[in-house]
């Protein structure tokens, strides 16, 4: 079986900076002898992390498309790889970026050129888990039994993500970073963000003027009220067990010599600094990996890709597939009833179904979607036929388009996808299993990997629209 | 001793999760606590009972309904079956020629092994996801035929006496601690007098805590049909994978 490890890339576009790393990925067989394969990704080794540039934008406010491709190509070039070599990644444009007008064109263009499956990632949740995952967070919290917190703090948004088992377990959002506020050499405001400027209200009763210069008393307030929202946003995402750092702002918090307040040209030194006398005060231990600001692009590189196990067969046209919804028919919100019977999961499905196309704005005979099966109770031969005889028919009956994709919560890909494919001749079936975390609106399905036993694919919150 | 703080107690709870097998089940003074005593008891004795078990008459209803061949190795009774496994290895296979079809690509053998409870528990999941499979995939198969007191090379006396060029012995394994209903397919190409262990593919560990049966079923037909494209099996087939 071949096992070679596999080249994946990570691009972070975020709204301050913009880096790059690749990283290793080590596969193995965690199935016994005998046993079908079970593909993991075992291990990921950082092999080259770009320097870390200033994210190019235009005059007009949008991102430099040309900026941004030059930046990957000559990364490329130093790291002497070609975008052949890289088989996997996703570039993920974060924060007030990612609302610029041409950020999706970016997406999909650095994502050609960068490798064979690199996926456009995207999504403020995703942001925090991978971030969390970067930052080693979500590791310790399963390697050491806890539940931990990883708050990343960049330019543009601070993201939290607490871990318990190595999973998410709930995430958190804020749109205010180190760079809320920027100031020119002068302390005169350059740019205040909106959600800045709601700071502002809040602590000097009326919003900042561009030009206006600042002293740094009231550069502090200003940063020790974001502190506190901050902290009172991590509160809320408690109980846990260890706080950890990461992101732009974390790597200002462990200045050991003094820098310049405004060395960056925005009030994030001063933000860091007010977080540490924050978690002083409140007798808050926090701990810091080993390169906060790399988190989130390692997350987005290293641990954004899941294998599944599938051993279907699939025509090689069909992969890869890119941003098929996923849609969640059985899910009762966002967990499953324990007290429902299989066939009352399976009960009405055309008219579950019908609602989840409704509240997602979805056709299905106009795309191909996947569609997430719950966690069952009986896995027999027979309770798997009334599953796939259900779930042909709706496929039938609302001229779902092909291919007809499913994920499975338990190891019966094979299986379901077999009876799949006798019950729709003709009709191309992907069954998946094995993906722990299936937490994400869109999934990208890429191709059999050379080991030809799993199939990369990345679950994330949101596409861009076209 | 003192209380385990909540982390030791998730950890030790994590790894208990982690494994079938007994760890972290305490002890009083020397020896297990009887729980823990009770339960290695209770698990020993459903070994010995599955390693003992017959096939049920209404098992032994369902097959000859099915119109599935039933007969017997060599062997005279369980007793026998166990003390020499030579008899479990050979069968009268006279009468199935007038029975069975014969030159199909895949012949299915359904053996008691060391527990017939095993093939019990799991053969009305594993066995139609085999015979839809292959269908599926065009392979011919023919009638399978059960064995009592059957040894998993029973099944290539079948095959090669029935002339097939795969034999699926689908078999309940030696019961372990941790499972008692536990079976193994065992894939042969070319099966015949000439055949040793080596040549042998084996699907093991089928249960409901263990490969489900129904993916095993599907996984066995992908297996066969790779087996059958390349015509090795066992080893060797390991050596070009």
């Amino acid at each position: 079986m071949n096992l070679q490890p596999i080249l994946s890339v990570g691009i972070d576009v975020g709204t301050t900076s913009t880096h790059l790393t690749l990283s290793r990925l080590t596969l193995s067989n965690t199935s016994r002898p005998n046993e079908p394969s079970r593909i993991v990704i075992e291990q990921r080794e950082i092999v080259y992390q770009s320097r870390i540039y200033f994210t190019p934008l235009v005059a007009d406010g949008t991102i430099d498309a040309q900026g941004v491709v030059n930046i990957l190509k000559s990364e490329y070039s130093i790291a002497g790889i070609v975008a052949d070599d890289v088989a996997t990644g996703a570039v993920i444009i974060t924060g007030e970026t990612a609302l610029k007008r041409n950020a999706s064109a970016i997406v999909q263009l650095l994502s050609q050129l960068a490798g064979n499956f690199v996926v456009a990632s995207a999504g403020p949740n995703m942001e925090s888990v991978l971030a969390g995952r970067g930052s080693g967070a979500a590791q310790y919290s399963k390697s050491r039994h806890l539940r931990v917190c990883n708050v990343d703090i960049g330019g543009g948004t601070t993201n939290i993500a607490v871990f318990d088992h190595g999973e998410p377990a709930k995430t958190e959002c804020l749109t205010l970073g180190g760079r809320f506020l920027q100031l020119g050499s002068d302390w005169g405001v350059l740019n205040c963000t909106e959600s800045g400027q709601a700071v502002c209200l809040s602590v000097l009763g009326s919003p900042l003027k561009a030009g206006t210069k600042l002293d740094v008393d009231t550069a502090r307030k200003l940063c020790r009220h974001v502190a506190s929202k901050i902290v009172m946003a991590i509160d809320a995402c408690g109980p846990f067990n260890q706080l950890w750092f990461s992101g732009g702002v974390a790597e200002l918090m462990q200045l050991q010599q003094s820098i310049n307040d405004i060395e960056y040209g925005d009030v994030g030194v001063l933000l860091a600094q007010a977080l540490v006398e924050q978690c002083r005060q409140d007798r808050v231990e926090f701990t810091l990996p080993e390169m906060p600001i790399r988190a989130t692009v390692i997350g987005v590189g290293s641990h954004s890709l899941q294998l599944s196990g599938s051993t279907v067969a699939v025509s090689a046209s069909t992969l890869p597939l890119l941003n098929l919804p996923i849609i969640r028919p059985f899910h009762n919100g966002s967990t499953n009833d324990d007290s429902k019977s299989d066939s009352q999961l399976r009960g009405g499905i055309a008219g579950k179904v019908r609602q989840c196309l409704q509240v997602q704005d979805l056709v299905w005979s106009a795309q191909p979607l996947a569609l997430l099966l719950p966690e069952l109770k009986r896995m027999g031969y027979s309770d798997l036929q009334e599953w796939s005889k259900a779930l042909s028919d709706v496929f039938t009956e609302l001229s779902g388009h092909q291919p007809f994709v499913v994920i499975c919560a338990h190891d019966i890909a094979a299986a379901l996808g077999q009876m799949l494919r006798q019950r729709l001749p003709g009709i191309d079936c992907i069954v998946l299993d094995g993906i722990a975390s299936t937490t994400g609106d869109y999934i990208d399905i890429g191709e059999l990997l050379p080991n030809k036993q799993s199939i990369p694919v990345v679950i994330k919150d949101f596409v861009f629209a076209n | 001793m003192g209380v385990p703080s909540e982390q030791t107690q998730r950890m030790l709870r994590d790894l208990q999760d982690s494994t079938p097998a007994r760890i972290g089940v305490g002890r009083t003074g020397l020896r297990p606590p009887i729980n823990a005593w009770l339960q290695f008891r209770q698990d020993h004795a459903m070994a010995r009972d599955a390693v003992k078990s017959e096939f049920t008459q209404s098992f032994v209803d369902r097959v000859k309904r099915r119109g599935f061949p039933f007969i017997q190795s060599t062997a005279e009774d369980k007793s026998d079956y166990i003390s020499f496994p030579p008899k479990g290895k050979a069968t009268i296979t006279g009468k199935l020629l007038g029975s069975c079809p014969t030159g199909c690509a895949v012949q299915i053998v359904i053996s008691d092994g060391l527990s017939a409870q095993a093939i019990e528990s799991n053969i009305d999941d594993v066995l139609p996801m085999i015979i839809d499979g292959l269908a599926l995939e065009g392979i011919t198969c023919g009638l399978p035929v059960v064995v009592r007191y059957g040894r998993v090379a029973v099944a290539d006396q079948i095959a090669y006496e029935l002339n097939s060029s795969l034999a699926i012995n689908l078999i309940g394994e030696r019961p372990g601690l941790s499972a008692s209903d536990s079976m193994s397919a065992y894939l042969t190409y070319n099966p015949g007098p000439h055949t040793i262990s080596s040549d042998r593919t084996v699907v093991s560990n089928i249960h409901s805590r263990g490969t489900l049966a129904v993916e095993a079923g599907a996984y066995i037909v992908q297996l066969a049909k790779k087996i059958l494209q390349v015509k090795l099996s066992g080893v060797k087939l390991q050596q070009i994978s």
